[in-house]
C-alpha cells in the first residue's frame, strides 16, 4: 500500500503545481488509493461528509463571523482610537498603536487577513496621512497582522486541533504568551527605528481623553474578556465562546453602536459561508486523504525514519522551522498545515514533543508565510490597501520578519513559553 | 440561462445565511439552555448537521466566486492556447471528484436512512444530503468553466485566502 499511495502522491503534487483547486486534488488523491486498495469507493464521499460532523470545527464559521462583524459594525475604528490614546505619545505612535490595535483586535478575532483588510486599513490611512510611507505602514501592519491567529481566538489553530487532535482550548491557552512576545518585540524594533528615524509623536492625549477613548471603546474591548473568561471559568467550550461572542458582536454592531443594520447581515453572513466553504472543502478532503495515508502506513513509516534520521528533538524543530518557513512562503497556510500535520505530527510524539507546543510552533510558522513573499497572502492584501506594489511591500517587510523570527526561535527552545499557561489553567 | 443562474445564486445566498443563522442559533441556545439549568439535548447535534450542510453550500458558492485554494503561480506563466488547455484538465479534475459525489452520494443517503440522530429520532441521511447536492452543483460550475476556457476570455482564479 506505501508504494500506491507514494505513486498517487507524486501525480497529487503535478496536479497540485498543475494549479487543479487543492480539495479537488485531495479528494482525487483518496478516490484514486481506495480504487487501487480495492476499498468501496463510496468511503470517500462519506469520510468528506463526516469530516465535518464535527463540534470543535464549529468554531470556525462562527469565528470567521465574528470577525466579519467586527470589522463591518465600528468595532475597529473604535479600539484603534482607543489604542493611539494609549501609545500614540510614544516617538513613532502610531507604529505602536498599530500594533497594539492588532494585540486588542487578535483578541476578537482569528485572522490575519481579518486583521490586515480591517483595523489595517484604518492603521494604513492614518499613518499615512501623518506623513509615515506607505511602504512603513504596510509593513508594521502585515507583520502585526500575524498576531491574530497567535493570540486566541485563531481559525488556524481550531482547523489544527481538529487535524491533529489536541485541545483547541490548549492551543489558544498556549498562544497568549507568545502573541503577547511577537507584540512586545516588533514595539522594541519600533522604538529602535523611531529614535534612529526621529518618527513623528502625539502629545500626551492626557488621563481624561484616554477615559474617553477608552469609554467609547469599552463594550468592544469587553469581547475578548467574555472569550477568555467564559473559556477560563469553564463557562463554554472555545465553540460555543465563539458563539457567545459572534451574538456580542451582533448586538454591538445592531444596537450599541448602530453602525450596522439587519440588511448588512446577509451579506455578511453569506462572505462568511464562502470563506467556510474554502476552509471546510479542504479539511474535508484533507480528511479523507489522511484516512488513506494511515491506512498506508506512511506516516507511521515515515515517522520512525524522521527520528532516526534527525536523532535529536530540537534539531527536529529547527529542520521543522526551516520546512515550514519555506514551504509557508510558497503554499497557502491552511493548505500547508493540512498536508504536513499527518507527516510531521507522528514524528514530533515520537520525540516527546509536547503537542501543544508544535501546533503553537506549526501556526506561528506558516503565519510568517503569510507575509513572506512570493505566496504571502497578507502581503497581498496590506500592499493593496496600501496601494503599493507587491515587489516594494515585499522589500518593506524583510526587517519585520527578524522580531516574528525572534519569537519563533524563543518558542521553539523554550517550551515553557506555550505549555506553562495551558498547564496552569488547564492542569495538563 | 442568465435568470436561471440568477435564481440559482440567489437560493444559494438564502441557504447561505438561513444555515449559518440556523447554526449560530443552535449554538447560542445549547449554552444558554445549560446555563439556565434545562438543557436542551439536540443543540450540539444539530449544529454539527448544520456545519456539514453550511461547508457543502460554502463549497458550492467558493466554487462560483472561484475562490478556492489553487497554486496558480506557473499555470500563470503559460502562453494562451496551453493556458487554456490546462485549464481544460484542471476543470476536468474537478468533475472527476464531483462526479463521484453525485453517485455514491444517494447510495450514501440509502445506507443511512435507518440509522437515527442521538438526541432526535431524525435520520442521519440528512447529513449525506448535501453530498449529491453539491457535487452536482459544483459539477455544472466546472463544466461551465471548461466550455469559458475553451470559448470565453482567458481564464482566471481569483485566489483569495481567509486565514
Amino acid at each position: 500500500m506505501i508504494s500506491t499511495m507514494t505513486e498517487i502522491l507524486i501525480v497529487w503534487f503535478v496536479a497540485l503545481m498543475l494549479g487543479v483547486p487543492l480539495y479537488a486534488t485531495m479528494g482525487l488523491a483518496a478516490l484514486a488509493f481506495v480504487f487501487f486498495a480495492g476499498i468501496t469507493p463510496q468511503i470517500v464521499p462519506q469520510k468528506i461528509a463526516q469530516a465535518a460532523n464535527s463540534f470543535p470545527l464549529l468554531a470556525a464559521p462562527l469565528f470567521i463571523l465574528m470577525g466579519n462583524i467586527m470589522n463591518s459594525g465600528g468595532i475597529t475604528e473604535r479600539i484603534f482610537a482607543f489604542a493611539t490614546a494609549c501609545v500614540g505619545w510614544l516617538r513613532g505612535g502610531l507604529c505602536h498603536a498599530n500594533i497594539l490595535a492588532s494585540v486588542i483586535f487578535a483578541g476578537m478575532s482569528g485572522s490575519a487577513v481579518a486583521d490586515a483588510g480591517g483595523v489595517g486599513t484604518l492603521e494604513i490611512k492614518a499613518m499615512k496621512d501623518e506623513g509615515y510611507d506607505a511602504e512603513t505602514a504596510a509593513a508594521i501592519t502585515a507583520a502585526s497582522a500575524t498576531i491574530g491567529p497567535i493570540i486566541p481566538p485563531s481559525l488556524p489553530m481550531v482547523i489544527y486541533g481538529v487535524s491533529a487532535d489536541v485541545s483547541i482550548g490548549g492551543l489558544f491557552l498556549a498562544g497568549v504568551i507568545p502573541g503577547l512576545l511577537m507584540a512586545g518585540a516588533m514595539m522594541a524594533m519600533v522604538t529602535w527605528i523611531a529614535t534612529k528615524r526621529n518618527l513623528p509623536r502625539h502629545p500626551f492625549p492626557g488621563l481624561r481623553d484616554l477615559w474617553v477613548a477608552y469609554k467609547r471603546a469599552h463594550w468592544a474591548l469587553m469581547t475578548p474578556v467574555i472569550l477568555f473568561g467564559g473559556m477560563i471559568a469553564g463557562i463554554f467550550t472555545p465553540t460555543e465562546a465563539a458563539g457567545v461572542a459572534t451574538v456580542y458582536a451582533l448586538i454591538l454592531g445592531l444596537f450599541v453602536y448602530r453602525e450596522f443594520d439587519f440588511r448588512d447581515l446577509p451579506r455578511i453572513a453569506v462572505d462568511t459561508v464562502e470563506t467556510t466553504g474554502v476552509v471546510l472543502a479542504l479539511v474535508m478532503t484533507a480528511s479523507a486523504l489522511g484516512w488513506c495515508l494511515s491506512l498506508s502506513r506512511i506516516p507511521q513509516t515515515l515517522g520512525p525514519q524522521i527520528v532516526d534520521m534527525v536523532g535529536n528533538p530540537l534539531i527536529f524543530l529547527l529542520v521543522v522551522n526551516v520546512l515550514l518557513l519555506v514551504v509557508g512562503c510558497f503554499m497557502e497556510a491552511l493548505a500547508a498545515m493540512l498536508i504536513l500535520i499527518p507527516i510531521l505530527t507522528p514524528a514530533a510524539a515520537q520525540f516527546g514533543i509536547d503537542p501543544i507546543q508544535f501546533g503553537l510552533i506549526f501556526v506561528l510558522n506558516l503565519m510568517i508565510g503569510t507575509v513572506t513573499p512570493p505566496v504571502g497572502v497578507v502581503l497581498f492584501v496590506t500592499a493593496k490597501v496600501a496601494n503599493i506594489t507587491f515587489a516594494a511591500m515585499s522589500r518593506a517587510i524583510v526587517p519585520w520578519l527578524v522580531p516574528l523570527i525572534g519569537v519563533l526561535l524563543a518558542v521553539t527552545f523554550w517550551p515553557p513559553l506555550t505549555t506553562w499557561l495551558p498547564k496552569l489553567v488547564m492542569g495538563r | 440561462m442568465e435568470g436561471l443562474r440568477r435564481v440559482s445564486d440567489g437560493a444559494l445566498r438564502a441557504a447561505a445565511f438561513l444555515l449559518l443563522m440556523s447554526l449560530l442559533g443552535c449554538v447560542v441556545l445549547g449554552v444558554a439552555s445549560r446555563q439556565l439549568g434545562a438543557p436542551v439535548p439536540w443543540t450540539d447535534e444539530a449544529a454539527q448537521y448544520l456545519l456539514v450542510w453550511t461547508g457543502f453550500v460554502g463549497w458550492i458558492l467558493a466554487a462560483r466566486r472561484r475562490s478556492h485554494i489553487r497554486i496558480d503561480v506557473f499555470i500563470d506563466a503559460l502562453p494562451a492556447i496551453p493556458r487554456r488547455a490546462a485549464e481544460v484538465v484542471i476543470q476536468l479534475c474537478v468533475v472527476g471528484l464531483t462526479a463521484a459525489m453525485v453517485w455514491y452520494g444517494p447510495v450514501l443517503i440509502e445506507r443511512n436512512l435507518d440509522v437515527t440522530w442521538i438526541s432526535v429520532p431524525l435520520s442521519a441521511a440528512i447529513l449525506y444530503i448535501p453530498v449529491p447536492l453539491a457535487g452536482a452543483a459544483v459539477l455544472i460550475q466546472a463544466c461551465a468553466q471548461i466550455a469559458e476556457a475553451i470559448k470565453g476570455p482567458l481564464p482566471t482564479a481569483a485566489v483569495e485566502t481567509k486565514l
